[in-house]
């Protein structure tokens, strides 16, 4: 806080370096940019011809060392910003580069044998997911909207290229496209949004954009600058629906998930989406807390807006979900619904600062649809050769008893997707509903009720598509022979997903835990937050946020 | 602002133009001219001039350069403001770590074009 | 002749940029074209970002616009690879014509 108030006082706090403790804030991107880097000189010296695979598992191992750093890390978190107020070096934040870290790791670990039957065995890749979570790991951690926005497309950019990726097939090639004009797109409008908060509040840091919109609203009423907030605000919400496909803005999800190189859509559906509802969380929460803004409850806020996606998402997302006959794009449809079931916990956990704790439920929920989704797509990856990959529900035809193992993870991540117990799918829909029927009992509002009501049905509705990925799975006979990827990689990693879904399902208690900790280790928050977080971790360490003190900006 | 503030620009103006005006006459008057067909088209870098504009194909090897181009200028919008900065972040003692930030930032850049080279990114055949 | 341009003109002129680069997007249907409009709002954009911060006397807008500068060249790099791509496989940048993907 204190260097964070000098850099905006005093510029040429900027040109001295960060005290030692800071630096531990890079670690965790700092070992998957340093993997990449290394990555980039063994590639030069790869010798043409003979397998990539060992590149793989060097950034599998990489990653991993960087998941790994941060339960080192973990309790030497600092409950100020670092680097001048541009990154936050939080449990929140370690939580999710974690996250980041496992997804790409277990995406890598599907690609090779997906890659090498592509005629596509090339490092970059590899080395694109690794950059894509160095863009993750900076963006659950920006303090700054500028750090957010570079993060955002550090994350973003290789992406779009991954989307691609499959030279030789156009069905790549125009996800890529689709995916590219309407990121882009978004991207720009969000940064139009951005564009217009640095102009009302004069500042870019997130705490300090949400100082000022305070006294903006306190100093004069409604004014114009106070409107030029508020349409920066949907700006940038638009910005972040876009990249967690909530309904009007989820278009591109269905044809880019089918598309893209199956390996790449887990990733996709899993961290992109995380991360992105982690900046969302942590810039609506720091930035936009403002009353007026947030909107209490159907005063037109962000949560009001935020609250109708929701809606619409768990709605289209499950319909459209039924009438698909392709897989990968019945997921894709089931992404949008996830999306809306996290929006619920979303909209209730933060409809008032007193309901903040509730937001380790979503925590919980991204990990266990993480997890879910990446063994879904990484059975799709082991069936993926180039040229007879299942695509319908037909091709799946007795693939079940055939590859009894392949069988029984699709089955554990479908139960798990239509939250049927003991996966963890189950738990963390169980969490989400129950949080936001408390706040519903504390607030009154019965509009909380309604949203579970519509969610509880609509996950119903979700069952059916769901197991008839099973049904057809174990019940229907083949129509065409199969010859899966045969390697390790993915058989690993959907392995590993489904044990971690089913350990989730059943064994809650720590990862639970760990959602609280990073819940409650949420640095930036504004004082109404703050004291809630106080409540719950009566242990206030000695380096504690000092009182904020309101910038006395000029306004318009 | 006044107009006056504007007569720096108004003058170069005039110089620029007139600059251009008296070159152009003095060379229609004392030149040689020794006209050809080839010399009296449009200049137009060598392309020909007159035709279908959609029809005209370019090699992708341009696309390579410019797109080379375009990622490697674009370190001086970074290095430049640190350039400025250098002194007084030396000047309170700091030369040497303001030095090593940029100094990581380059070498990252430098390991980009390394891997673009190795490659084939900056071979034209 | 004491007229000057303030920040509202530097606003609605980058608002008027950023509109037709919008309509652009939204009606173009040719890639390359849809590509420049983005750039045309990234630059908009920019635009706005410099009025505010020379307004402000605050030296935040000016770094935000070169980082969008950088993000701007990499989408470019990116979109033409990824247009390219497109062509190869259509003989065409038509985004119109892009529909092997919906069934």
């Amino acid at each position: 806080m204190l260097n964070m108030q000098l850099s905006q006082m005093n510029n040429l706090a900027m040109l001295t370096p960060p005290s030692a403790i800071e630096l531990n804030a890079l670690i965790p991107g700092a070992i998957v940019t340093l993997v990449a880097i290394l990555f980039i000189l063994i590639d030069v010296f790869h010798r043409k011809g003979t397998p990539r695979d060992y590149l793989a598992y060097f950034s599998v191992v990489g990653l991993g060392v960087a998941a790994a750093s941060t339960y080192f890390l973990w309790d030497d978190v600092l409950a100020r910003p670092v680097f001048f107020g541009m990154l936050y070096f939080d449990r929140f934040a370690l939580f999710f580069a974690a996250l980041a870290s496992v997804a790409g790791g277990l995406a890598i670990l599907c690609s090779p044998a997906f890659l090498r039957s592509h005629r596509m065995d090339r490092g970059e890749y590899y080395l694109l997911v690794l950059l894509s979570v160095v863009g993750m790991i900076f963006m659950v951690a920006a303090a700054d909207l500028l750090t957010l926005f570079v993060a955002f497309e550090v994350m973003s950019i290789p992406i779009y290229v991954l989307a691609g990726f499959l030279r030789d097939d156009g069905r790549s090639a125009e996800a890529a496209m689709k995916y590219f004009v309407l990121g882009a797109f978004s991207a720009t409008i969000m940064l139009y949004g951005i564009a217009l908060i640095y102009g009302a509040t004069g500042t870019t840091n997130l705490e300090f954009i949400g100082h000022n919109l305070a006294y903006l609203q306190v100093a004069e009423g409604v004014h114009a600058g106070y409107w030029m907030a508020l349409v920066g605000v949907v700006l940038i919400l638009s910005g972040f629906a876009f990249k967690i496909a909530a309904v009007p803005f989820h278009i591109w999800a269905p044809d880019v998930y089918t598309g893209s190189p199956t390996p790449i859509v887990g990733f996709m559906a899993s961290a992109v989406k995380a991360i992105a509802f982690a900046a969302m969380l942590r810039v609506m929460v720091v930035a936009f807390s403002f009353e007026s803004l947030r909107g209490g409850f159907f005063g037109y806020g962000w949560i009001d807006v935020l609250f109708v996606l929701a809606g619409a998402s768990m709605v289209l997302g499950n319909l459209v979900a039924i009438t698909q006959n392709n897989v990968k794009r019945m997921l894709a449809y089931s992404s949008v619904a996830h999306a809306g079931y996290i929006l619920v916990g979303f909209v209730a956990a933060n409809s008032h600062p007193s309901f903040f704790l509730h937001n380790d439920a979503i925590l919980f929920y991204l990990v266990a649809y993480t997890f879910g989704v990446i063994g879904a797509f990484g059975v799709l990856a082991y069936f993926g050769r180039r040229g007879e990959a299942v695509e319908t529900y037909e091709d799946l035809g007795n693939l079940g008893f055939k590859y009894p193992v392949m069988g029984l993870v699709m089955g554990i991540c479908m139960f798990s997707a239509a939250g049927i117990p003991p996966t963890a799918g189950f738990l963390a829909k169980l969490y989400i509903f129950s949080s936001a029927v408390d706040a519903s009992i504390q607030t009154g509002e019965f509009a909380f009720i309604g949203l579970v009501i519509l969610g509880v049905l609509t996950s119903v509705a979700g069952v059916y598509y769901y197991l008839k990925v099973l049904v057809y799975m174990y019940m229907k006979p083949a129509l065409r022979e199969f010859r899966p990827l045969d390697h390790i990689g993915p058989k690993v990693a959907v392995v590993a997903c489904a044990v971690l879904t089913l350990y989730l399902g059943i064994f809650p208690g720590r990862a639970l835990e760990l959602s609280r900790e990073a819940i409650v280790d949420f640095v930036g928050a504004p004082a109404a937050v703050q004291s809630v977080i106080d409540q719950a971790n009566p242990i206030v360490p000695d380096f504690a946020v000092e009182p904020a003190v309101v910038a006395a900006e000029p306004v318009l | 602002m006044e107009i006056a503030d504007y007569l720096p620009l108004i003058l170069l103006s005039v110089m620029a133009f007139s600059t251009v005006a008296v070159i152009i006459v003095l060379a229609t008057f004392f030149g040689p001219k020794n006209p050809t067909k080839e010399k009296l088209i449009p200049y137009e870098s060598g392309s020909d001039p007159v035709g279908e504009v959609r029809g005209v194909r370019f090699s992708v090897k341009f696309y390579m350069v410019a797109i080379s181009f375009i990622l490697f200028d674009l370190e001086t919008i970074f290095v430049i403001p640190w350039a400025m900065s250098w002194r007084q972040s030396a000047s309170l003692g700091f030369g040497f770590y303001s030095f090593a930030v940029m100094a990581i930032f380059l070498a990252i850049l430098t390991i980009g074009l390394v891997y673009e080279w190795s490659q084939g990114g900056l071979e034209w055949d | 002749m004491s007229w000057e341009p303030t920040l509202i003109h530097y606003l609605l002129l980058s608002a008027a940029i950023f509109s037709i680069g919008l309509v652009g997007v939204l009606v173009r249907r040719n890639a390359i074209i849809l590509f420049m409009s983005i750039e045309l709002m990234l630059n908009s954009v920019n635009l706005t970002f410099i009025a505010f911060s020379k307004y402000r006397f605050d030296m935040d807008g000016h770094i935000f616009a070169f980082f969008v500068m950088a993000v701007a060249a990499a989408e470019a790099a990116v979109a033409l690879a990824i247009v390219l791509h497109v062509f190869r496989h259509k003989r065409s940048v038509n985004v119109d014509e892009a529909q092997q993907l919906r069934y």
